[in-house]
């Protein structure tokens, strides 16, 4: 398990963040290891690695964020837990379009909406995250792949 | 009787409405006899003016080339974005009506209401994805619509409650991007997707940023005087929840009012906060603002001025007179 790229990733990800949102960035090696060992597979400059990680870490955050929210979390917990997720969903589009990362924006776009479908009417497919990222790597590298997908 | 907005504009609200539900009903993704699509088509059908996508509708007559389709998506994107943001700021308020309906999280529980949300904001991205063939414009259009500014401006709100340190330039700095920056945003991305020249469609920023401002101010100083029945809530209900908008900060200024508005917490009794929300209404702090208001529409009424070649200042004008109150 690479920890110094995780590491690497979440001090990219806090250095990018408003500092007025206090958000804090942590995630547990759990949270990132099947996208550790998908990135693993493929060849890539470290910078773009470091980078994809860093917006996988955003979307993970919010979808964190926005899955534990209950009535009854009081006031303040609850009113940080909705800002943080929205500024993280908003927030992973930003680093997408400032990185040059369009079509991995425009590929997980179906995806994260399909994962809010579930998650409105009670229900967790979240691995479809991962599965859409699998998906947009192995496209990219690919090409004949994504024409016969088209 | 005064003219309607829409009417004003010769827009068809009922079209705009059409563009708006169509988000969700063609989404292949969703069944159609789902909650959320009944969630999302009630939210539309309570009504709302529309605001947001008119701009962008007035934003494209300022351009050459109207691409109508292009523009009545954005017009609908931009709705779904505020309404979205209305669902999440429902749950932060815990607000239980929003346009005389029961609110969503109270419909569907906080989860339910926080993913319709996020999914109507999904959605837009999606869809802003799927028409845009020039990958620069798609680029601009979707960072303008992302909402990571909106945020900022809720954290700065969380952050300065109960703050009588608050200054007038942090006041604005939250009102620009809580409220302004989305409205401006409309009438630009309007013009662009119309492909007017980039010096039209900065001071349309400019021009919407002024109203944006002046209509957060209105909105702070109606809650001082609308009556509590007419708000739905107690008058001076910002303060009491610890938000220190212009009319408490220009009472502040105020010697005499000064300490019993900075003694105002969290845990004060409502019959003590009642008594100073009494003294801000009697002290000249609403005119005050009333006067920057109106300083922030004169200067749009200057924008309009420069831009009286284009027949659409017209427009300009209407959207000025709603915002403003004005009759001419």
């Amino acid at each position: 398990m690479n920890y110094e790229l995780i590491q690497d990733a979440c001090h990219l990800l806090q250095s990018e963040l408003s500092p007025e949102t206090g958000i804090r960035v942590t995630i547990s090696d759990q949270d990132v290891r099947p996208f550790i060992f998908l990135l693993e597979q493929y060849d890539m400059p470290a910078i773009r690695r470091l980078r994809l990680l860093s917006i996988y870490i955003a979307i993970k955050l919010a979808l964190q964020r926005h899955g534990d929210c209950e009535s009854s979390d009081s006031g303040e917990v609850l009113t940080r837990k909705v800002l943080d997720g929205d500024y993280l969903y908003s927030f992973y589009l930003q680093l997408c379009l400032g990185w040059q990362e369009i079509d991995l924006l425009i590929h997980l776009a179906p995806v994260i909406k399909q994962i809010q479908i579930k998650r409105a009417s009670g229900k967790s497919e979240d691995e479809r995250l991962l599965k859409g990222w699998e998906l947009f790597l192995q496209l990219e590298n690919n090409p004949s792949r994504q024409s016969r997908a088209i | 009787m005064k003219i309607k907005l829409d009417d004003a504009l010769g827009i068809s609200l009922r079209s705009v409405d059409r563009e708006i539900e169509n988000m969700v009903k063609y989404d292949k993704d969703v069944p159609r006899s789902s909650e959320l699509v009944k969630s999302i088509l009630d939210l539309v059908r309570s009504g709302g003016k529309r605001v947001r996508p008119l701009m962008v509708i007035v934003g494209s007559r300022f351009g050459p080339s109207p691409d109508e389709r292009k523009t009545w998506r954005l017009a609908a994107a931009a709705e779904f974005i505020h309404a979205a943001s209305l669902i999440h700021d429902d749950i932060i308020d815990d607000s239980p009506v929003r346009r005389g309906q029961k609110a969503l999280h109270i419909k569907l529980g906080v989860n339910g209401a926080l993913h319709v949300g996020n999914y109507m904001s999904a959605r837009v991205i999606e869809l802003i994805s799927a028409y845009s063939a020039d990958r620069e414009r798609y680029v601009y259009d979707l960072s303008s619509l992302a909402t990571t500014q909106l945020c900022l401006g809720e954290y700065q709100q969380l952050s300065h409650l109960f703050d009588y340190e608050v200054t007038l330039e942090g006041y604005l700095e939250k009102s620009k991007n809580k409220t302004a920056q989305l409205m401006a945003t409309c009438l630009k991305i309007g013009a662009q997707s119309a492909g007017a020249d980039e010096s039209v469609a900065d001071l349309l920023y400019s021009f919407g940023e002024k109203l944006g401002i002046a209509f957060q101010i209105r909105d702070d100083i109606l809650d001082f005087t609308q009556s509590a029945e007419k708000l739905g809530k107690p008058a001076g209900s910002d303060l009491r929840k610890g938000q220190v908008t212009l009319p408490v900060l220009y009472a502040l200024r105020n010697e005499r009012l000064a300490p019993s508005i900075r003694a105002i917490t969290a845990d004060t009794p409502p019959a003590i906060t009642d008594e100073v929300i009494a003294a801000i209404q009697q002290s000249g702090a609403l005119k005050e603002s009333e006067n920057l208001s109106a300083r922030y529409l004169d200067e749009a009424q200057d924008i309009i001025s420069r831009l009286s070649r284009y027949p659409a200042h017209r427009d300009l004008q209407a959207l000025l007179n709603y915002f403003g109150g004005r009759d001419n």
